[in-house]
């Protein structure tokens, strides 16, 4: 698996800007990772099925556990939770951790449905999210 | 035939008038009558990798809108993750239109976890909400084949599928439910006893040759094209190919009609003055006899004239083709050049003939041709799949029906082999199809080999019933005299006559 792209990371990144902007307490960063995979879990289950989109989660956190050593205390419930982000007290920790976790999963789905397709996807859950361009350029901001 | 889209034309007396879908596949369009019926509950049948997934999806995209979107809804099977992977192949697929006119939904965790119930009402619950033109359930078989395992009565399974049915033609969708079925299946199940539409695909395989078939076996509401009607998949998807026998009338003969000339002089003598414009010409004789030659004048001639023409060629390339008429003086390249004249060649050994009939309609419509040559027969005969090669007496009934049903004069060659006991014009007992007969043969005078033509039939008129003497030159074929010193003449070895 190539390592992940900084549009990748990028886009991770604007998701939880995006959360962050929406959340009652923009310092809450534990309940807006808990919300962002809540919310991903919610949409993506309905196209893929649980089971589907349980996978790629199973594998971004695998990937992005060899980059970001505090994931390694991160795990999937049976429902589809992501869970152990809340007994972390570091919000760096918590925040590259999620991110680099999003990043891969963002990667995954560039893989199997195309970077079109993804963007897509996240502009349903948080429509302000900017979409980036092949090059890695932010392009405009659709919703 | 009516348009896709479009309300078709009934009784103006309060009668419910039956609107039709595109399928986007215009061919599909006709075989189904005119479209989709709207409201209808079909079934897309066949083995897997036949094609099903593509068709599905090319309807939903051909139909799909932000204010009527499609839901696809996708079950046990194919991964809807890697379905949405290999769809975007095709040039159909647009990014732009999913997730908001074209929404995908799994349904694996109601079928694995519920029972059918669930699976209804999950259904219902996103049509209610989303308010769909198109419903799309793929794989519906894995819907009823896990709910049969987990042991759901007859009655249940005929219950859910009614009640699916009804709620989808309630709420104006226009459904499809995508199964790998066999076709001994076609027999008591409920899904096909509900189901207003059923549409089969097939593949054949014989010997190294692989035929898709579409079959119609099911439109309520409209009168389909019958019968098994090939197709492709394409990078933009599937490609039907009608059968064409009721789709064009002969024209009604002209005996006043224009006499195209051959390009030989002498021909066109024999002939009453040229081949009618609109006929079908034969040209019988065996190996080297002139066949290509007196077909490629033709065309010249049709060229010289202003008359567009068309060469479908199926056993050497275009480029020889064309090489060999500059050999005789004929400078066909600069035509082609000036898209005056079209040089198709078909030869992947697995076609149909609906499937040769579109290419050949298609180039004659892109340049309105006026003149084909097919050349030969026989390498058309060996271009087609076997299983089309059984039935090529009919294939060739509707390919000449159709060609010159749009009013194409069309010179066919056709090898057929000596014998000088048994005078036969062409193989397969074809003459019939065919307005006017031409043929070539050798015999044999003072130990050389020589040329004759004669034209045995005209169905239009008179013509001559010399047998005369020809020969191929550096410029083309060019008609003698009557062998007046010889009789027994088509027997090969003729005498000469004593005075």
């Amino acid at each position: 698996m190539e390592q992940e792209t900084p549009t990748t990371k990028h886009l991770a990144g604007l998701v939880l800007e995006n959360e962050l902007a929406d959340s009652s307490d923009p310092n809450d960063l534990q309940s807006a990772v808990e919300r962002i995979f809540d919310k991903l879990n919610a949409h993506l289950s309905i196209r893929f099925g649980s089971g589907g989109y349980h996978a790629l989660l199973r594998r971004a956190l695998t990937l992005a556990a060899d980059d970001v050593s505090v994931l390694a205390s991160v795990h999937i419930s049976e429902g589809g939770s992501v869970e152990g982000f809340q007994g972390m007290t570091d919000s760096q920790s918590i925040s590259d951790g999620s991110v680099a976790m999003l990043a891969r999963l963002i990667e995954l789905l560039d893989t199997f449905i195309g970077r079109n397709l993804t963007v897509r996807v996240l502009q349903n859950v948080w429509p302000n999210v900017e979409q980036v361009n092949a090059a890695g350029r932010p392009g405009e901001s659709i919703g | 035939m009516p348009q896709a889209g479009r309300e078709k034309a009934l009784d103006s007396k309060g009668k419910v008038k039956i609107s039709t879908l595109p399928t986007g596949i215009p061919d599909l369009d006709i075989v189904l009558g005119g479209g989709l019926p709207e409201y209808s509950f079909n079934v897309i049948a066949g083995a897997p990798g036949s094609g099903k997934t593509t068709l599905a999806h090319q309807i939903v995209f051909a139909n799909a809108s932000p204010s009527r979107p499609a839901l696809y809804f996708t079950v046990l099977g194919e991964p809807a993750i890697k379905m949405l992977r290999y769809q975007q192949a095709y040039t159909f697929f647009d990014p732009d239109k999913v997730e908001n006119e074209i929404r995908f939904i799994n349904l694996s965790d109601e079928v694995l976890d519920g029972d059918l119930d669930t699976v209804l009402e999950r259904i219902v619950r996103e049509v209610e909400a989303a308010n769909p033109r198109i419903v799309v359930v793929d794989s519906f078989r894995t819907v009823l084949r896990k709910k049969v395992n987990g042991l759901s009565s007859e009655e249940e399974l005929q219950a859910f599928v009614q009640r699916l049915a009804l709620h989808l033609t309630t709420w104006q969708a226009t459904t499809f439910l995508i199964g790998e079925y066999v076709i001994d299946e076609l027999r008591d199940n409920p899904v096909f006893t509900v189901a207003d539409g059923l549409i089969w695909l097939s593949q054949e395989i014989e010997r190294n040759s692989v035929v898709r078939k579409l079959q119609v076996i099911k439109s309520r509401g409209q009168a389909s094209l019958p019968g098994l009607h090939t197709f492709r998949i394409t990078d933009s998807g599937l490609q039907v190919f009608p059968r064409t026998f009721s789709l064009y009338s002969r024209k009604p003969r002209d005996i006043n009609a224009l006499r195209l000339s051959t390009g030989v002089a002498g021909m066109d003598e024999m002939m009453g003055g040229g081949i009618p414009a609109g006929d079908s010409v034969i040209i019988a004789g065996p190996s080297g006899s002139g066949k290509s030659v007196l077909a490629t004048q033709f065309i010249d001639e049709g060229l010289r004239q202003g008359q567009a023409g068309v060469i479908a060629i199926f056993e050497e390339l275009p480029e020889e083709y064309i090489a060999r008429s500059e050999q005789l003086g004929m400078g066909l390249q600069k035509d082609v050049n000036e898209n005056r004249l079209k040089v198709i060649y078909l030869r992947p050994l697995d076609l149909s003939v609906d499937e040769t009939l579109r290419e050949i309609l298609d180039t004659i419509k892109s340049i309105g041709a006026q003149r084909l040559v097919i050349d030969s027969m026989n390498g058309f005969e060996m271009a087609l799949a076997p299983a089309f090669r059984q039935d090529f007496r009919e294939s060739l009934y509707r390919m000449v029906g159709a060609l010159t049903g749009i009013g194409v004069t069309i010179m066919t060659t056709v090898e057929v082999v000596t014998s000088f006991i048994d005078l036969q014009f062409t193989p397969h007992g074809i003459s019939f199809l065919t307005d006017d007969i031409v043929m070539l043969r050798y015999i044999e005078i003072d130990s050389q080999l020589r040329k004759i033509v004669t034209v045995v039939k005209m169905r239009g008129g008179n013509h001559s019933k010399d047998i005369r003497e020809y020969d191929i030159t550096d410029t083309g074929m060019v008609i003698g005299e009557r062998l007046k010193d010889y009789r027994h003449l088509i027997t090969g070895t003729p005498d000469r006559k004593t005075s």
